[in-house]
């Protein structure tokens, strides 16, 4: 998905290049559940 | 200017065709007596369109577009209507009644009961009886006209009616209402002078009223 | 293994099979009323319910205690506190307590571009501050009302979370997951252009609607994506506009993403439940070609037809009218029942369920009756 508002793994090591230092089978899950959490919020809200 | 050819692209929704061919009538200067056969052509092509949605070739969506269209196109004729649209045939107080926030059929009455040249003042959507009853007093119109959907919408058009009875002001206007729960027996019961789920009769009935 | 246990295995196992295609070991059965109905059937205040959600364990009981179900009943999808702090045109508590929605415009016809190019940006930088007035405040402001609204959203389906369950462990239930989306074309009219909005656009710009509702269907799809793990659920669709289309633009705007968005979510391995608002008669073939055992509830139709169109390849439900409840004797009532069952019900791929949910009250307790009448016919009656 095209979006500044959306940040996957990806964006996240990018923006926070010390995550690369993190276990990402732990780390990348939870920020993504977060990220797919308020994704599912907001466009429930023009549901 | 070719009238049934205007009617049948407002029949067939031509936004394109009609419009250019509207501008183009308008730029030519006619008189206000071809303005008003332009417009009758227009009314025509409504009514086309009110009978394809009878026989299920037309749906709701198209309907709402007709409005649309049809504003659009009395809008360009205005000009050229001129001495007609000062001398306006009545007034018509419309407004979707209180509890309901329906209105397309609302503005579709109220652009075919303008282009039949009446001024409609209107009150938008959730209309409380005492505005009703405020506008009558401050306009004194001809005609009040309700619309509602909602099942509910019956009960706040008779709530309406009371309310103007009590304002003392029942008996100075004719009382029209519209839109899909409306019945016979509904309009008895709501002591409503005419209902009617077509706007095209609907404009009529208004018609009849102040000539 | 208790009771409630041994009742919850027994009406998953329904669910297992009607969801694959087999013939259940009876017909699965889904109960009428809303949230709205419970409480006032417990004889709460329902806008103050609504608010506080004070007692919803009892009220539930109450009515989970007298009526029959084979899915959950507790749920609900509107609740008025985050609305409120978000300030919501689009969804609004009327006189009474119901949630209803008025006609608004969340994306003028000039911003379809910007739609097209990010649908989630434009919502979010366009479309949300003008359906959400309190959103429409400076950055932090802005930030600190969306935590809150998450907030109240968080507490109070948590609640429903927990009544849901202890009425589970109490009555057993069908353990089912759902997911929730909106097909393209409707979600593009609901809130950004309205009703009347969308039905102009199709006529002056077709093609930003077109543009627009490819751009948002992968949006669409990651909604209602249920995760991998879920072996058994389904993917709620009410479907809105449809019926309000000629068939030569229904064809060119609302069905090929619509399509594509029940292909990609049951190619995830999950059913698509459609909620088929109004009255689709004239679409059935189209229906028809969607993934095998789509569910398919109908509001208005002919259950004839449907079982011989659709009802081969897909599981049918509804069409059972809610107005008969509270206008019919319990005679009638129990006659429509047997009425649709026997037309829908042979070779399975059948839920019963009724055209709507029930949200009010009568006075005469009507509805109550004859729910329990229905109830107790499919129950005796439903059995393969
Ligand atoms: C479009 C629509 C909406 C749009 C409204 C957009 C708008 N700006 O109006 C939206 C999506 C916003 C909407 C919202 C809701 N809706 Co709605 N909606 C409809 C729908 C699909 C079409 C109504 C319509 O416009 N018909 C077309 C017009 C042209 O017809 P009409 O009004 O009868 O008008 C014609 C004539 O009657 C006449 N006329 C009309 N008014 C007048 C006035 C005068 C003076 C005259 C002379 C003539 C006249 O002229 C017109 C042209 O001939 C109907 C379903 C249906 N198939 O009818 C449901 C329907 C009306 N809605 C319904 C409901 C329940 C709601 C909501 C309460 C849902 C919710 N829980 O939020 C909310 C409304 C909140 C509220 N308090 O009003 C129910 C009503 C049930 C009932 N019996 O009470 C319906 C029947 C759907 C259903 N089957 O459940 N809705």
């Amino acid at each position: 998905m095209e979006s500044k508002f959306y940040l996957t793994w990806e964006d996240y090591k990018q923006k926070f290049p010390e995550l690369e230092k993190r276990p990402e089978e732990a780390v990348a899950p939870k920020l993504q559940a977060c990220e797919d959490a308020m994704f599912n919020f907001i466009v429930g809200l023009l549901m | 200017m070719n009238l049934e050819a205007l009617t049948k692209a407002v029949g067939e929704l031509d936004e394109e065709q009609v419009l250019a061919a509207l501008k183009e009538f308008v730029a030519a200067g006619p008189t206000e007596e071809e303005a008003q056969q332009v417009v009758a052509a227009c009314q025509a092509g409504m009514a086309i369109v009110g009978d394809l949605f009878e026989q299920g070739e037309y749906f709701v969506g198209d309907l709402i577009f007709a409005g649309e269209l049809l504003t659009n196109a009395i809008e360009i004729l205005k000009p050229v209507l001129g001495g007609t649209s000062s001398a306006k045939i009545g007034k018509i107080v419309l407004g979707t009644v209180a509890g309901d926030l329906h209105d397309i059929g609302k503005n579709i009455f109220k652009s075919m009961a303008e282009a039949a040249g009446f001024e409609v003042i209107d009150l938008g959507i959730d209309t409380p009886a005492a505005a009703f009853v405020e506008k009558v007093r401050e306009i004194k119109p001809e005609i009040v006209g309700m619309s509602g959907v909602l099942t509910l919408a019956l009960e706040a058009m008779k709530d309406t009616v009371d309310a103007l009875k009590a304002a003392g002001l029942r008996d100075s206007v004719k009382v029209i209402i519209g839109g899909n729960p409306v019945t016979k027996e509904a309009c008895e019961q709501i002591g409503a002078d005419a209902f009617t789920t077509n706007a095209a009769e609907g404009v009529k009935i208004c018609q009849r009223w102040v000539s | 293994m208790t009771d409630a246990r041994a009742r919850a295995e027994e009406r998953t196992q329904l669910f297992r099979d009607l969801l694959k295609g087999k013939t259940p070991k009876r017909v699965p059965y889904s109960t009428a009323p809303a949230m709205e109905y419970v409480i006032q059937y417990a004889g709460y205040d329902l806008e103050k319910t609504l608010w506080t959600l004070k007692d919803l364990d009892k009220i539930y009981d109450k009515f989970c205690a007298e009526f029959l179900s084979d899915t959950n009943p507790v749920g609900t999808y509107r609740l008025p506190t985050f609305y409120q702090i978000l300030g919501s045109k689009a969804f609004v508590m009327g006189s009474g307590g119901f949630m209803q929605h008025p006609e608004v415009v969340g994306l003028l016809p000039e911003e379809y571009d910007e739609f097209i190019a990010s649908p989630y940006d434009c919502i979010l930088n366009t479309i949300l501050p003008r359906l959400y007035t309190a959103l429409d405040a400076e950055p932090s402001q802005k930030a600190l009302v969306l935590a809150k609204a998450y907030r109240a959203y968080l507490d109070d389906f948590g609640v429903i979370a927990a009544v849901r369950n202890k009425m589970h462990e109490k009555y057993g239930y069908a353990m089912l997951a759902a997911g929730f989306t909106i097909a393209p074309f409707d979600f593009i009219a609901d809130f950004p252009r309205s009703f009347s909005g969308i039905s102009i656009d199709i006529r002056r710009r077709p093609e930003k609607v077109l543009e627009a509702c490819e751009a948002v269907t992968p949006l669409l799809v990651k909604k209602g994506k249920l995760p991998p793990s879920v072996e058994y659920g389904y993917i709620m669709i009410p479907l809105h506009m449809a019926p309000y289309m000629r068939e030569k633009d229904f064809e060119k705007f609302y069905w090929p993403t619509f399509k594509k968005l029940v292909e990609e979510l049951s190619a995830n391995g999950h059913n698509c439940y459609l909620f088929i608002e109004q009255d689709w008669m004239r679409y059935l073939d189209y229906l028809n070609d969607l993934p095998e055992n789509t569910i398919m509830r109908f509001e208005f139709g002919d259950p004839k037809l449907v079982k011989e169109k659709v009802g081969k390849k897909h599981i049918v439900s509804g069409l059972y009218p809610i107005t008969l409840l509270q206008t019919g004797t319990k005679e009638q009532c129990v006659d429509k029942a047997k009425e649709l069952m026997d037309i829908l019900a042979p070779g399975g791929k059948y839920w019963f369920n009724y055209d709507k949910s029930v949200l009010t009250i009568d006075k005469e307790g009507r509805i109550a009756d004859n729910l329990k009448a229905v109830t107790e016919y499919v129950y005796e009656n439903g059995k393969y």
